[in-house]
């Protein structure tokens, strides 16, 4: 980050945040009248933005039940906002979690929502700097890099530019994790309801977050040196729904942004031999 | 209000699809973090204490309420949850067979204990909010000051000026670097601007980068430039200006100034030992040179300044005989109670050299006068200093120029202190004021002295030889060299000051042995033409107690084949006469034949004593003596000389100018002679014809 202001502007409370907007659209009441002004700004131009970020957050639960199924007890949530009810640390009762933001109020809500919890903790760092992040001792005292974590980015990479190379990123965390650890990413995209999600765009200009939407292709990209698990990258709601609060019968609804979980494989192999098929 | 709800088997059947249904209708509208069966077992246990209060098994209106609140807890906690859940629990309360009484009770109490949760909730959740923002603004705060507190630190300690300006290239903040580098108050400097401080040559050069930073440029631009000094001198710098981009308040321009032509740090820590002597501690003759020159402009007019220089006397003996150890512990010493002296006043104690010292006065109404400093120099360097195996005590010589004119120059006026230092001690005076006559003069004698050296190598300087006769009969009996530097400007330099030039540069001993050398071949030259003349070489004192003198003899009386007794050497007599290391190599000298003589013999009774013992064989005496002697002064050199023959020694005198001397000193018993009345020095050639006669 370059910001050469002294004052972060997450805390200057006439700049709506997206961490606290999110919340007011899942009902919650920690958010500021801008954050509300936002929240129904986007519910104007897409009426049915509670219920995706209600999908969003049943996407998350059965994503980490998922990965503690499969023996992942640690997670680190990049770009997690606030962590309120049915977050990872309540989701996965038994885990280490650690959160990280940037955004200044969102860490400190955090920190507050989490004061009674030994296993989670709350990082204010840039996902875009995996060194940083991966040297915070918050983070390298909590969770063991030698065995496998879930690596959480939910609606989240869609506010990093292509100039600062998001598959990058992902890149570099994956080369840091243990083979078995988890990729779980939700990612917004305007390939269903695509001026719906323009207007969405524009509405959120005045945050410092700008919306950055991808194909599915793209989305899938990020997942590369991973193992995508079945259904592949496909609308978060269609990820393996269990009930009637997982998917919404309007079809747009449930792709308005991609889900996608994959697993580092034990070896792994670059793509061009994957692409070959069965040396081995 | 007395109809039980059904209790017969399709009772649990009806709950539990009741239940079904509300977790369906739920689970669409709120987030629920819980999977479908765990929220349905929850809302099955909710219709079962429903149905309770219902049945009249519990207060109707306390198993609604706390229903309600359940439910909030549960997250479900929208208004869309409470529309469905009063829609779907009242039809299914009803349906079971519950009175409408009882059911609208329930069903109320459930949408009381709803709202109120839901505002507890609410409320709880910007609290929070509002302690979370609290908290991120202390901690920004905190961070700020922290990053205030460091950049403070750097900002105040680096040796890098920084500036922040406006667009404009006004001056908003500045630390004290840039001040120095510039020659300004760094108060002064705020609200001037930047360009106002460039050299005028580099002013549209640093316009057109600010031009570049204010159209929006993101990089910092660094250059070589020069600014200007408050006293019109030129500083060099690295300079580098940065945008500092801000949301508020207008962006600034981040200036970096590196100094190029100051010292950096390093040199910095170096300055110390460049201007203080390591042993003493005490500031050198460079940094003594700058105070000088400030206090000159910035001394009071009515008091002005005085400067002292101090030589230690015969320092050179303590460390040559009592080791280098005691020679620093004293001057260690000397520079301790140098300080003491002028503890009172405003002053610099420097040391200058081996054992020179100055001492810089800035004097005021109280400063007591020279004599009186003076005096207390000697005074306390006098008392004597413990030393391993005894105690010495110190004297010193000083030089002093006193309330020199403000626009002096310090290099002349240590010049002065020098040479007025210089005269104290050939005047045997503890101390001399400068004069500026007398400054001239010995100046002159100074540049002369320092030309010497190339005059001697360009044969400008001669060796001439005058006779010495024996009283008797006038007959020539030794020859003697004398020097003459024919010097084209000043004409003939005589024999004496020849060697008081070469005494003020340190050249006496080259000078002598070349001329005693020269005089030992013009021997050989005689001789080989059949004249058996021998060559009386007066030495002067550095060369008379200079260690390699039996040497230098041996080798200039080997290399010419000259018997000793062709060799007379004239001696200083307080070396001749004395017990020291030279007396035993001249005496070595005198038993192998060399004519040994004590030249500038004073008859003094110990140097009477000590005659008979010595390696002199005659004395010389050069006391001045007009035509008729005093009666009284006649008699005792009459006796001083039965004297010294009677303790076996001859005697000789010079400056004998008229026959009535020459008499007088006949009848009084001395042997030879030199003088004007026995002709001028000349060249070797004019004592041929004499001698053979």
């Amino acid at each position: 980050m370059t910001d050469l202001g002294w004052v972060p502007d997450g805390i200057d409370t006439n700049v709506p945040n997206v961490a606290r907007t999110y919340d007011y659209l899942l009902g919650g009441a920690h958010n500021l009248a801008v954050d509300r002004e936002l929240g129904d700004r986007v519910l104007d131009a897409l009426p049915g933005a509670r219920r995706m970020a209600r999908i969003n957050r049943s996407f998350l639960r059965r994503a980490v039940t998922h990965l503690v199924a499969s023996g992942v007890d640690q997670f680190l949530d990049l770009g997690s906002g606030i962590p309120t009810a049915g977050n990872v640390h309540e989701v996965a009762t038994r885990a280490r979690v650690a959160y990280v933001d940037s955004e200044p109020v969102a860490v400190a809500h955090a920190r507050l929502l989490l004061a009674d919890v030994d296993r989670a903790t709350a990082v204010q760092a840039d996902l875009r700097d995996p060194d940083d992040v991966l040297s915070r001792p918050e983070v390298a005292d909590l969770l063991d890099f030698d065995r496998p974590i879930g690596l959480l980015l939910l609606l989240a990479l869609h506010f990093v530019p292509d100039s600062d190379d998001p598959w990058g990123v992902v890149a570099r965390y994956r080369d840091r994790l243990a083979p078995g650890s988890h990729l779980v990413v939700t990612h917004a995209t305007a390939d269903r309801r695509t001026r719906a999600m323009r207007d969405v765009a524009d509405s959120t200009a005045r945050t410092r977050e700008r919306l950055h939407y991808r194909t599915r292709a793209e989305v899938t990209r990020l997942f590369a040196g991973f193992d995508l698990l079945e259904p592949g990258v496909t609308g978060f709601a269609l990820w393996r729904p269990e009930g009637a609060g997982d998917i919404s019968a309007d079809a747009d609804d449930n792709a308005v942004a991609y889900a996608g979980v994959g697993v580092k494989p034990t070896a792994h192999p670059t793509p061009d031999h994957r692409a070959r098929g069965t040396l081995t | 209000m007395t109809a039980a709800l059904p209790r017969d088997g399709d009772a649990p059947r009806a709950r539990a699809k009741l239940a079904k249904k509300w977790t369906y209708l739920l689970s669409s509208r709120a987030f629920v973090p819980l999977t479908n069966r765990d929220l349905e077992r929850h809302l099955l246990g909710f219709v079962e204490r429903l149905c309770a209060g219902v049945g009249g098994e519990a207060p109707a209106h306390r198993v609604g309420r706390e229903v309600g609140v359940a439910l909030v807890d549960l997250d479900c906690a929208t208004p869309d949850c409470l529309q469905c859940t009063v829609e779907v629990v009242g039809r299914g309360l009803l349906a079971m067979g519950g009175s409408r009484e009882r059911v609208a009770t329930a069903v109320a109490a459930l949408a009381a204990g709803f709202v109120e949760r839901v505002r507890a909730v609410t409320l709880a959740q910007q609290e929070q909010l509002g302690r979370s923002l609290h908290r991120a603004m202390r901690q920004a705060q905190v961070e700020l000051e922290v990053v205030r507190a460091h950049h403070d630190v750097v900002e105040g300690h680096t040796s890098t000026g920084i500036a922040t300006t406006d667009p404009r290239a006004r001056v908003v903040r500045v630390n004290a670097a840039l001040g120095r580098i510039v020659d300004r108050a760094p108060g002064a400097l705020a609200g001037t601007s930047l360009f106002d401080l460039a050299h005028p040559a580099e002013r549209d050069g640093i316009r057109a980068d600010y031009a570049q930073l204010t159209r929006g440029g993101t990089t910092s631009i660094t250059q070589p430039r020069k600014l200007l000094r408050a006293d019109g001198e030129t500083a060099w710098v690295t300079l580098t200006l940065s945008p500092l981009r801000r949301h508020e308040g207008g962006d600034r321009v981040v200036v970096l100034a590196e100094d190029a032509t100051d010292v950096n740090l390093l040199q910095g820590q170096l300055n110390h030992q460049a201007l203080h002597d390591v042993l003493t501690r005490l500031p050198n003759r460079q940094f003594f040179t700058s105070r000088l020159e400030q206090a000159l402009r910035t001394a009071d007019p009515d008091t002005g300044v005085t400067v002292f220089h101090l030589d230690l006397d015969g320092f050179s003996a303590v460390t040559g005989g009592l080791g280098r150890e005691v020679g620093d512990h004293l001057l260690k010493v000397a520079a301790a109670r140098l300080e003491e002296v002028v503890a009172e006043e405003s002053a610099m104690v420097a040391r200058f050299g081996f054992d020179e010292f100055a001492i810089l006065v800035e004097n005021s109404p109280s400063t007591p006068d020279v004599v009186t400093t003076a005096r207390r120099i000697n005074d306390r360097l006098a008392e004597p200093v413990d030393v391993r195996g005894g105690r010495i005590a110190c004297t010193a010589r000083i030089g002093v120029v006193h309330r020199p004119p403000r626009h002096a120059s310090p290099e002349d006026l240590l010049d002065s202190a020098h040479l007025a230092l210089r005269r104290a001690k050939g005047g045997g005076r503890r101390w001399e004021l400068a004069d500026p006559v007398r400054d001239r003069l010995d100046r002159r004698v100074l540049g002369l002295a320092a030309t010497l050296p190339g005059a001697w190598e360009g044969g400008e300087v001669v060796v001439r030889y005058q006779p010495l006769v024996a009283l008797e009969d006038e007959r020539l009996v030794a020859a003697e060299p004398r020097l003459r530097w024919d010097h084209p400007e000043l004409g003939e330099v005589p024999h004496e000051r020849c060697f008081a030039l070469a005494e003020d540069i340190g050249l006496v001993v080259p000078l002598g042995t070349w001329a005693l050398r020269a005089a030992c071949a013009q021997a050989r030259s005689w001789r080989e033409l059949g004249r058996d003349l021998p060559v009386r070489v007066s030495l002067a004192h550095a060369q008379a107690t200079d260690p390699d003198l039996v040497a230098v003899v041996r080798s200039a009386l080997a290399d010419d084949g000259l018997p000793p007794g062709s060799l007379w050497l004239g001696v200083p007599a307080d070396v001749v006469l004395g017990d020291g290391e030279a007396a035993d190599g001249l005496r070595a000298l005198a038993d192998a034949g060399v004519g040994v003589e004590a030249d500038g013999f004073t008859a003094a009774p110990a140097d009477l004593t000590r005659v008979a013992g010595s390696p002199a064989r005659a004395v010389r005496m050069s006391r001045p003596l007009t035509d008729r002697p005093e009666p009284l002064v006649a008699r005792v050199l009459a006796d001083l000389t039965a004297v010294v023959r009677e303790a076996g020694v001859g005697v000789s005198v010079t400056g004998v100018a008229t026959p009535a001397q020459a008499r007088w000193w006949r009848d009084a018993g001395a042997d030879t002679a030199c003088g004007p009345l026995y002709g001028p020095a000349g060249p070797p050639e004019d004592l041929g014809p004499r001698s053979n006669t």
